[in-house]
């Protein structure tokens, strides 16, 4: 992220931003059509959340308006008056994000936006954020470590492990199709009836039988061949992975693939 | 005592020895060149080690309090930026144990520079052939490390009280740049501003005759000038460390 | 200039400084009168009026004091900007340039408030000890003026090249307080080099020591002088901030 500001120089690779090739020159472009948060909040202590603000806009040039408009949006109206240096964590994140949001930015980078915020903060935040787009027509990349919360948020994701984009597409890309799990009193016998019948099996272990995910009309016909040969069934269900669970393997698969290299 | 212990730590790569080399070693320049120079072109003068005293004194008296007012505003701004004096006494680190750990620190090194200068006024006006004088030495010496500690007592205060760093930094310079005004500050007025005791427990004082300096003649009373200044000096630290543990907010 | 009216927004307390200025210049002038009083005689029998305040206010004022206030400033402007990454996020804005110029310029402004404030005083003293002033009198305290503080504003460009440099406001304010007071030791031990050392130039303009009006290749040369190390100052500021990373 800092180096899509320029804040850093890549060691190696190009940036593009915004349809142009980062440099200092198009900077000068560029950054004004951005806003961003990186890292914690950026603020001047000794001077209110509105003279940090109004700072802000007259260094990006924005209208009057913009400041109540940016305060409002992020609900720090009310304390607009105290000194930045005063506030909560929550609200120095609420100040950082609202100074993103003034100049009217095409594009919104925010490092970790729900950081230091309780429960409903992460809420109204989160929806916030995925309001922007629609709102005010902007792009929004949020960079997390929570799971939890991408998964509320983002349309499209990538993921990072080491340097390295592991994965880069649609949220729904990573969801796993899942595998059908039988809980049997009979695993192996059932198996093999199973399999000589033509059903697919893909794996027998202990007491359960996996198999594909198959379509919905072929479920009765499975449950039935299986009750009709006398197999007691303890549990059909279909298990899927968590997000979680596919961005650990992936990430640990990048890590034996890098070890082995 | 741990809470020391704790305190060097905190200096780790902080390179404040940095900082005392710049005031320092500029200090000990300028002495080294004022000392050269003088003793070379004087003729008027003996060339005693009161003669080396005098001169060099008119320049530590500027720099003294200048290296204790950035030494303490250091130690301070280090816990004001990481925000730490809260968390500190939230550790159960009293108050008073903290100004005093840091007070030990800024007037150890405060007392190391202040050996390390009369030291060298010693070599460089032995090696100009001016005879040693050992006991006027250890008069100035004692003067000054006991005027170092009620410098450094009030900038520590000053410097935990304040977050601004200016404000330290201003009173302490100021306070101590006054006394560059006509040479030497009036000892009646002098003995009022701490600052200015490095010059006030100069063993010795400049004649003048006409504009030449005649000679470098013993002050009346220094044991009375120094015990002053020792005292001022112990009060200041008393003083400093129950108004800053009396503190209730941070 | 947007960037000036943002850093004035930004310095909000800066007027304690200002406070302090006042009582400096009047320390100064005050010893200035004094050192006239205390030799009157001398200085009538040599018919030095003014002069003579201008000289010993001058000296100290130029070497300690002045430098003093502009190091105190410049270290402020940039700790601002230290403290809670603040240099990062107007890098992020592609601002942290024109904010640079920004506190170029109101430091400028001031330099020249603070010599005016000396040159008044002067002025004032003056006419209350009843001297005599000729319009070639006041002139010169006004163009000694100026050109002291085109020397100030080289150690206000070096001073804030120091502040981005060093984050640290004490060491800041050593380092230019040493190389104020280094200037006494210029003078004492390679006089010539008076002309070319930074933080002496406020002196030389200021014709402390000279007390005479300086010829024009002198002025010229001060004045080319100056300019230099001031551009050469506020370049390698901007090549610092434009390369740093964050």
């Amino acid at each position: 992220m800092k180096m899509l500001l320029g804040l850093v120089a890549p060691t190696s690779g190009r940036v593009q931003m915004l349809g142009e090739p980062f440099s200092q020159r198009s900077a000068k472009r560029v950054l004004p059509r951005v806003g961003s948060l990186i890292e914690s909040p950026s603020f001047y202590g000794h001077l209110t959340g509105r003279e940090n603000l109004d700072i802000v806009r007259r260094i990006k040039g924005a209208p009057t308006t913009a400041v109540d408009a940016a305060l409002e949006t992020v609900r720090l109206t009310q304390a607009a008056k105290k000194l930045a240096k005063e506030y909560s964590l929550g609200m120095k994140q609420r100040l950082g994000i609202a100074m993103a949001l003034l100049g009217s930015p095409e594009l919104l980078i925010l490092d970790e936006p729900t950081n230091g915020l309780d429960p409903a903060g992460i809420h109204e935040i989160r929806e916030l954020i995925k309001s922007l787009p629609r709102t005010h027509g902007l792009t929004v990349i949020v960079s997390s470590h929570l799971l939890s919360e991408i998964e509320q948020m983002a349309d499209t994701i990538g993921i990072i492990n080491q340097g390295r984009m592991l994965y880069q597409g649609s949220l729904s890309g990573l969801e796993d199709a899942g595998r059908l799990v039988l809980t049997l009193e009979d695993a192996e016998q059932a198996a093999a009836m199973l399999r000589a019948q033509g059903w697919q099996i893909e794996q027998v272990q202990g007491r359960e039988v996996t198999l594909p995910v198959y379509e919905d009309k072929h479920i009765p016909q499975l449950v039935s061949s299986m009750v009709n040969a006398g197999v007691g069934i303890y549990r059909v269900e279909i298990r899927r992975r968590s997000l979680e669970e596919t961005f650990l393997e992936l990430t640990e698969r990048a890590q034996t693939v890098q070890v082995a290299a | 005592m741990t809470a020391m212990g704790v305190e060097v730590s905190k200096l780790r790569r902080k390179r404040l020895w940095l900082t005392v080399l710049l005031v320092l070693g500029f200090e000990l320049l300028w002495i080294v060149a004022i000392l050269t120079v003088s003793l070379s072109r004087e003729t008027t003068a003996p060339h005693t080690m009161g003669y080396a005293i005098g001169q060099a004194s008119q320049v530590h008296a500027i720099v003294a309090p200048i290296l204790a007012t950035v030494v303490v505003s250091r130690l301070a701004a280090m816990e004001h930026d990481g925000a730490m004096l809260p968390v500190l006494f939230a550790a159960n680190q009293s108050r008073g144990s903290l100004f005093l750990t840091k007070y030990a620190v800024a007037a150890t090194i405060s007392t190391t520079a202040t050996v390390i200068v009369v030291a060298a006024v010693a070599l460089v006006a032995g090696g100009q052939g001016v005879p040693a004088d050992p006991g006027l030495m250890i008069a100035w010496l004692l003067g000054l490390v006991l005027a170092n500690l009620g410098i450094v007592a009030i900038q520590l205060l000053l410097a935990l009280l304040f977050q601004r760093q200016a404000v330290t930094l201003t009173v302490g310079i100021v306070g101590g740049l006054v006394g560059s005004f006509a040479g030497f500050v009036p000892p009646t007025i002098a003995a009022f501003i701490p600052w200015q005791y490095p010059g006030l427990v100069t063993p010795v004082r400049m004649e003048q005759t006409g504009g030449t300096i005649t000679g470098f003649p013993l002050v009346d009373h220094l044991g009375v000038l120094i015990a002053l200044v020792g005292v001022v000096g112990a009060a200041c630290t008393a003083a400093g460390t129950a108004v800053f543990a009396h503190r209730v907010s941070r | 200039m947007s960037a000036l009216g943002i850093e004035r927004q930004k310095s909000k307390r800066a007027w304690i400084l200002l406070v302090v200025a006042v009582l400096l210049v009047g320390l100064n002038v005050f010893n200035g009168a004094g050192n006239y009083l205390g030799n009157a005689d001398i200085f009538e029998a040599q018919g030095l009026t003014w002069i003579a305040v201008w000289g010993q206010a001058g000296l100290l004022w130029a070497i300690l004091f002045f430098p003093f206030l502009i190091t105190v400033r410049a270290a402020s402007l940039t700790r601002m900007e230290h403290e809670q990454a603040n240099w990062r996020r107007l890098a992020s804005y592609g601002a942290h340039l024109r904010i640079y110029r920004g506190k170029i310029v109101l430091l400028a402004g001031f330099v020249l408030l603070c010599q005016a404030m000396f040159v008044a005083a002067v002025l004032v003293v003056s006419l209350a000890l009843g001297f005599d002033l000729t319009p070639s009198d006041v002139a010169a305290m006004l163009s000694w003026g100026l050109l002291g503080a085109v020397g100030g504003m080289t150690v206000a460009a070096i001073q804030l090249l120091v502040g981005i440099l060093v984050r640290s406001f004490a060491t800041n304010v050593a380092i230019g307080l040493v190389a104020s007071i280094g200037s006494l030791m210029v003078t004492l031990v390679a006089p010539l080099l008076e002309a070319v050392y930074p933080y002496a130039q406020i002196g030389v303009g200021m014709r402390v020591r000279a007390l005479d009006w300086p010829t024009l290749p002198e002025t010229l040369g001060y004045l080319t002088g100056n300019l230099l190390l001031i551009l050469v100052a506020v370049f390698v500021g901007r090549l610092v901030l434009r390369r740093r990373e964050h």
